[in-house]
């Protein structure tokens, strides 16, 4: 006999506050729905009373995990809408920054799934490596998650630690080949990934699903490559997919995204120019306008869409979060799953309410 | 894919603007879901729908499709607060319709579950109805 399974909206089962109500019938899940609403901040309300450049400040703060990203897309809808362009050396610093913040976030989910299915050292390690990036960020920008550093025309702060971030790069690569050993191999890990919570790619494409669980069903999308903003048009994204649509392979596709990371900071470090970080001299910025932007951010594509009508307080800023993509696939993914393993496969989707929420 | 669309968009009575590697369109005479179905058979996908109140009285609503790579943003307006829902042609819109539903106040006609989203515990008037005013900090200089 099936029975109602409410969970949330504050269980330690979640990481960030939501009611899923399953209905069950023995350890199995038959109807699953998704309710939001606890971590609603009125963020586009707000934007629309600040101006240009307290929304900086106000936007980063959406979430910890791609407040860059977040932060990026809206200085490119600006910058789109007042029709300048960012110097190339601080392109190149965004997407240096863009980078590393994939790496911590992809890390922390990473730890997420591996501490819901009971792999303690492992989480332990992972989190670990995730330190080191975060230490570098800190020595880099003076803070761990908000970086206040992406700002309209290009970034606040020239970067004078190129050789340190090089050398960190180089030592996050053993540990993250231990954790992907570790999870591609360990039966106790991959008894619990394999063929668990797979999204089909007919499902991925349906549900618009984006990033690493879009490109763990196979659906190779990545604005990166498809639309290059900042320096990416110089740099040669590779798109990491798989084709289970499993927890296995959402953990596989964020650990080897990893490691394109490190190739990409790589070569954007050996072909970083010269020359002005941000403009010279500040161009107009208040004019009349419609701009849009796109972002591979670490859970997948941030959207952001701004309205101006020539004063210094926009009319309307819109974000489109990752996650708020994503989370709605839940409702589908966790159709015939066993209860038991309901909190891994919401972990394994990357969950972020803060951004979904705003 | 996209050539075949931008020639329709062209010949047909669209106002259809390129920009930045991004199209932007207004429609003549156009229902949501006419639109939805043009952008699903030349094989693009929803990106978002963004909300935007002037007057204060009708919506406007911009309707962000990706085709390729290529972003094109279609806007469309509500009469009497009321629009056609486009999540049975494309169920990326479920939650993004019942999100602007409570937060303009617009009627998406034919969504399959119209429940609120984010404010089921708000009372009031929806809060992006009417343009917001008042600047951040204003009382508090």
């Amino acid at each position: 006999m099936a029975y109602r399974f409410p969970i949330g909206p504050y269980h330690p089962a979640l990481r960030e506050p939501m009611v899923l109500d399953l209905k069950v019938a023995g350890t199995t899940v038959q109807e699953a729905a998704l309710f939001l609403g606890y971590g609603h901040r009125g963020i586009e309300g707000l934007a629309q009373r600040s101006n240009l450049y307290q929304n900086l400040a106000i936007l980063e703060r959406m979430c910890g995990t791609c407040s860059h990203s977040n932060l990026m897309a809206y200085c490119q809808a600006i910058e789109s809408i007042a029709r300048t362009a960012v110097p190339l050396r601080g392109r190149y610093l965004r997407t240096i920054l863009a980078e590393l913040e994939r790496i911590h976030s992809h890390l922390l989910w990473t730890a997420t799934a591996l501490d819901s299915a009971g792999f303690e050292s492992l989480f332990l390690h992972v989190l670990e490596v995730r330190e080191l990036v975060l230490h570098l960020l800190e020595t880099i920008c003076d803070r761990r998650l908000h970086y206040a550093v992406c700002s309209v025309g290009g970034v606040r702060s020239d970067l004078a630690e190129a050789e340190e971030v090089a050398s960190l790069v180089q030592a996050l690569k053993r540990p993250l080949y231990l954790a992907l050993d570790a999870v591609m191999h360990d039966r106790s890990m991959t008894s619990r990934t394999v063929g668990i919570g797979a999204l089909s790619l007919e499902d991925a494409v349906v549900l618009g699903v984006v990033g690493p669980v879009a490109r763990a069903s196979g659906l190779e999308r990545d604005v990166r490559k498809d639309a290059p903003y900042a320096a990416y048009d110089e740099l040669e994204v590779g798109v990491v997919t798989q084709s289970g649509g499993d927890v296995y392979a959402r953990l596989i596709v964020r650990l080897l995204e990893c490691f394109e990371s490190i190739k990409l900071l790589e070569r954007a470090l050996e072909q970083l120019p010269g020359g002005n970080y941000r403009y010279d001299t500040m161009p107009p910025l208040l004019v009349a306008g419609e701009g849009i932007s796109l972002v591979e951010g670490p859970g997948g594509e941030n959207f952001c869409f701004v309205k101006t009508d020539g004063t210094d307080t926009p009319q309307r800023v819109k974000f489109r979060a990752p996650s708020y993509a994503n989370l709605p696939a839940l409702q589908r993914i966790l159709i015939g799953q066993d209860l038991a393993d309901v909190a891994l496969i919401i972990a394994s989707v990357g969950p972020c309410l803060a951004c979904a929420e705003r | 894919m996209i050539d075949k669309l931008h020639r329709q968009l062209m010949a047909e009575r669209h106002t259809f603007i390129q920009r930045d590697g991004k199209g932007w369109l207004e429609f003549a005479h156009a229902s949501s879901t006419e639109v939805a179905r043009m952008f699903r058979d030349a094989g693009g996908r929803l990106i978002t729908i963004t909300g935007f109140s002037l007057s204060g009285e009708e919506i406007v609503l911009y309707y962000h499709f990706d085709v390729g790579g290529f972003l094109y943003t279609v806007r469309l307006e509500t009469a009497d607060l009321t629009i056609g829902s486009i999540t049975p042609i494309m169920p990326a819109a479920e939650w993004i319709e019942r999100e602007i539903q409570e937060y303009y106040g617009v009627t998406f006609s034919g969504h399959p579950r119209p429940l609120p989203l984010l404010l089921a515990r708000h009372e009031g008037p929806s809060p992006l109805a009417v343009p917001q005013s008042g600047k951040v900090g204003a009382s508090n200089p």
